[in-house]
């Protein structure tokens, strides 16, 4: 049954790269789906405040809170109907998209760029940890995903963003120069599990080579704007190496002396790793990580660059 | 999609509305720090933005090479203009809270009626919430019991009962995402 969910080809490659037991447990976790993982609001609220006032409406958390969030595992109701989700007090969210704010980390009075933002749910993240405050942009190419961005921002509160309707790759454009990136790349997706991701068996090889190509470009122009001493967090939710492992390797090769990639400091995954790709490659792609979709969470590459002085 | 100042005029009618909400001249104190201006897209938006974001706005509006990457929105979207009246917008209901002097707070039951779009017809011996000091068709700010603000109303005064007539509430983020943002 596990074969049907993603073409033979992928699963071959996905063998070679991580070899026959691990892709059978890719294979056996893609067709899973997760748990709704609730993320409070840090600006308005607390987990424990919102914790309280949603069980007192019947709702109810599994006992472990990863990431400081809260597992729901039973609702009485839609909760997206409680006007505690109206009034911005959390957000619904895959718990790998509170993994690149976290690393990222920003000050409170620096300017931040998130160069792939709807549906904005990272972008709010980015805001809390600047306390609302500093100047966010969240970029956003498809005009019909705007609303659910505009909406979110503000149901959330945020009032540190600017909404920017264009392509990412336009961003010099602008001419501003930011502390920080959030790129969390547009992907194959072939890391998300199945009920989120209906287009899984439709992948084709050439989705990755178009992929990867968009975010080399995207990533080579949101490089540009950084400043020196600043830093780029870069993300997909594929499990292809060109969308991940490679595509920072290569990226290093483009940019030698100007990157540093910085240790991600999480307890989940494991370091990125070309051996099984290439004997040819830069030892910094062991600070990126890679996490395996049985490993709680939907498959996931990141990476954290500083753009240091050559 | 343009980028402007706002007029004399304007800039009246948006103080009105906002002192109005928050029983107070606080508008005139944020401006110290903020400027208005208007984003014209579908309609006039208004949006306070601080005065040292001012040179993202300027450097956008000049650059050739920034015309394919425009704002669109800026910050904290205060309302928009629509046949020259200022009305007030949802976006600006957490901003405005912080500022606010007289909340008006509703019981659960009937915050949920409110958030369902719904009027709140209240007694005249309700004296609790002190009401009866508004005048007739003054926008208040509506708080729940947990003191999180929930919508804007105006308060109608009727014959044997106060009306908070809906204006606008944070249901809408789930009646209407794709429509009314």
């Amino acid at each position: 049954m596990a074969e049907q969910i993603i073409s033979r080809e992928f699963k071959n490659r996905w063998i070679n790269f991580y070899g026959k037991n691990v892709t059978e447990r890719i294979l056996r976790e893609l067709e899973q789906s997760d748990p709704r993982i609730i993320s409070p609001n840090a600006l308005y609220t607390t987990r424990r405040q919102l914790q309280e006032s949603l069980e007192s409406q019947g709702f109810r958390f599994a006992p472990e809170t990863p990431f400081n969030c809260l597992i729901l595992e039973f609702e009485p109701f839609n909760i997206v109907a409680t006007s505690e989700y109206l009034s911005g007090l959390f957000t619904i969210q895959a718990l790998t998209s509170l993994i690149p704010p976290k690393c990222l980390n920003p000050s409170s009075e620096s300017v931040v760029a998130d160069l792939a933002a709807s549906p904005g749910i990272k972008t709010c993240l980015l805001a809390e940890v600047m306390e609302n405050t500093g100047t966010l942009f969240a970029i956003e190419k498809a005009k019909k995903r705007i609303p659910a961005l505009k909406s979110n921002i503000a149901r959330m509160g945020i009032y540190n963003t600017f909404i920017l309707n264009c392509d990412a790759r336009s961003f010099p454009g602008l001419n501003v120069k930011v502390d920080h990136i959030m790129l969390d790349a547009p992907c194959t997706g072939t890391g998300l599990k199945l009920k989120k991701n209906k287009r899984l068996e439709r992948r084709i090889l050439n989705d990755v080579t178009r992929q990867s190509l968009i975010q080399r470009e995207i990533l080579d122009e949101a490089w540009k704007q950084l400043k020196i001493d600043g830093t780029i967090v870069y993300s997909t939710c594929s499990l292809e190496p060109e969308e991940g492992e490679v595509q920072i390797n290569n990226f290093l090769a483009r940019h030698e002396k100007q990157v540093q990639v910085l240790p991600i400091n999480i307890n989940i995954g494991n370091p990125g790793n070309l051996t099984r790709w290439t004997k040819v490659y830069d030892s910094q792609i062991s600070n990126t990580r890679r996490i395996f979709p049985d490993q709680g969470m939907d498959g996931f590459f990141i990476a954290l660059m500083k753009k240091v002085r050559e | 999609m343009q980028i402007t100042k706002l007029t004399d005029e304007e800039i009246v009618a948006v103080s009105t509305v906002i002192n109005e909400i928050l029983k107070s001249d606080d508008l005139s104190q944020i401006l110290d720090t903020h400027s208005l201006i208007k984003i014209i897209n579908r309609r006039d938006e208004i949006y306070l933005i601080k005065n040292s974001d001012s040179l993202y706005l300027s450097s956008s509006i000049t650059s050739d090479r920034g015309k394919n990457c425009k704002i669109l929105t800026g910050k904290i979207k205060l309302g928009f203009f629509i046949r020259g009246k200022f009305k007030i917008g949802i976006e600006s209901l957490r901003f405005l809270a912080n500022y606010c002097q007289n909340p008006i707070f509703l019981s659960p039951r009937q915050a949920e009626r409110f958030i369902y779009s719904k009027d709140i017809n209240l007694k005249l011996d309700d004296t609790k919430k002190g009401l009866e000091k508004y005048s007739d068709g003054s926008m208040v700010l509506v708080f729940n019991k947990k003191g999180i603000p929930i919508g804007y109303a105006k308060i109608l005064h009727k014959q044997d009962y106060i009306q908070l007539k809906n204006i606008i509430d944070i249901g809408i983020y789930l009646r209407s995402e794709k429509t009314a943002f």
